[in-house]
């Protein structure tokens, strides 16, 4: 499976990643562990279902927090695309259940916006390719989907 | 039996040890712990029920069609609104020192059901009914 993240994935990486002090620096190696150790149809098929299409699904993954030694139900919020047909995946938003950073439930519009976003930068071919093996390390910086190349 | 009553007795026993004076104050304690337990164990059997019924509906949460999603959603309000009432009970009670673990386990098992609910409401009544997210739903089709 190939994963790609859009600015809005990156922008709240990063963010929680400075929080040290929140415990939300464990992120990284949180989302890696789940990513790596989920078989692809699991990826696709998980319950965590937020759209589901015959050519696509939309997955709110619950994620724990080690850091922190949160359970997954207080742990992180990963939202991510993932494609039936190509084995590839785009991380859309991460953000944490608890603490300083703590976020609601997104709306149908904020996944509106998140997805509208994924489909502007794969056209502009602005999404970033990352490795899941590797703590999440850009590999390319001007990727974009199958259905754009 | 809950950590923070095994804690408590731990603590009392040591306070009944130490002076005849104490050890009177420790019938009242002997009082406290008891219905400290009965409670505890009644917010644990409340969190385990909610926990299964969870997970049972995270089972199933593509099965639901939007009618059953709306009842289901009609009967969780209700229930949200009696453990919001419950959680502020024990807050308020004098047996709370004794239960803040079981009732923080309470609050994360009743936001979970918030959750819970609120993704079932986004995926089987917002979205399908959301013109904007059928409109992306094309390009979503080409990309993949």
């Amino acid at each position: 499976m190939l994963f790609y993240t859009t600015s809005t994935f990156r922008l709240t990486f990063a963010t929680l990643m400075k929080k040290s002090k929140d415990g939300y620096s464990s992120v990284g190696k949180d989302i890696c562990n789940a990513l790596m150790n989920m078989p692809d149809n699991i990826l696709r098929d998980t319950n965590d279902r937020i759209r589901h299409f015959a050519e696509y699904r939309v997955v709110k993954l619950r994620l724990p927090n080690s850091g922190l030694h949160l359970p997954k139900n207080n742990g992180f919020r990963l939202i991510y695309w993932v494609s039936t047909k190509n084995d590839v995946a785009v991380l859309l938003r991460i953000y944490p259940k608890r603490g300083s950073q703590s976020a609601v439930d997104l709306t149908d519009v904020e996944y509106d916006r998140l997805l509208m976003e994924m489909v502007n930068e794969s056209k502009a071919g602005l999404l970033h390719q990352v490795d899941v093996s590797n703590g999440l390390a850009e590999l390319s910086q001007n990727a974009c989907l199958p259905g754009d190349k | 039996m809950c950590t923070c009553i095994v804690e408590i007795k731990a603590t009392y026993t040591e306070v009944r040890r130490q002076t005849a004076e104490v050890a009177q104050q420790g019938f009242d304690i002997d009082k406290y712990l008891d219905k400290v337990n009965v409670v505890c164990k009644k917010v644990e059997q409340v969190t385990d029920e909610t926990n299964k019924l969870i997970e049972t509906v995270r089972d199933h949460f593509t099965e639901f069609d939007v009618q059953e999603t709306t009842e289901l959603l009609a009967h969780s309000t209700p229930i949200l609104i009696l453990m919001d009432q419950l959680h502020r009970k024990l807050k308020e009670s004098p047996l709370y020192p004794g239960l803040k673990t079981a009732v923080e386990n309470y609050c994360d098992c009743v936001s979970d059901f918030q959750e819970l609910c609120s993704d079932l409401q986004t995926f089987n009544i917002d979205i399908p009914r959301n013109e904007k997210c059928r409109e992306v739903e094309e390009l979503l089709r080409k990309l993949a």
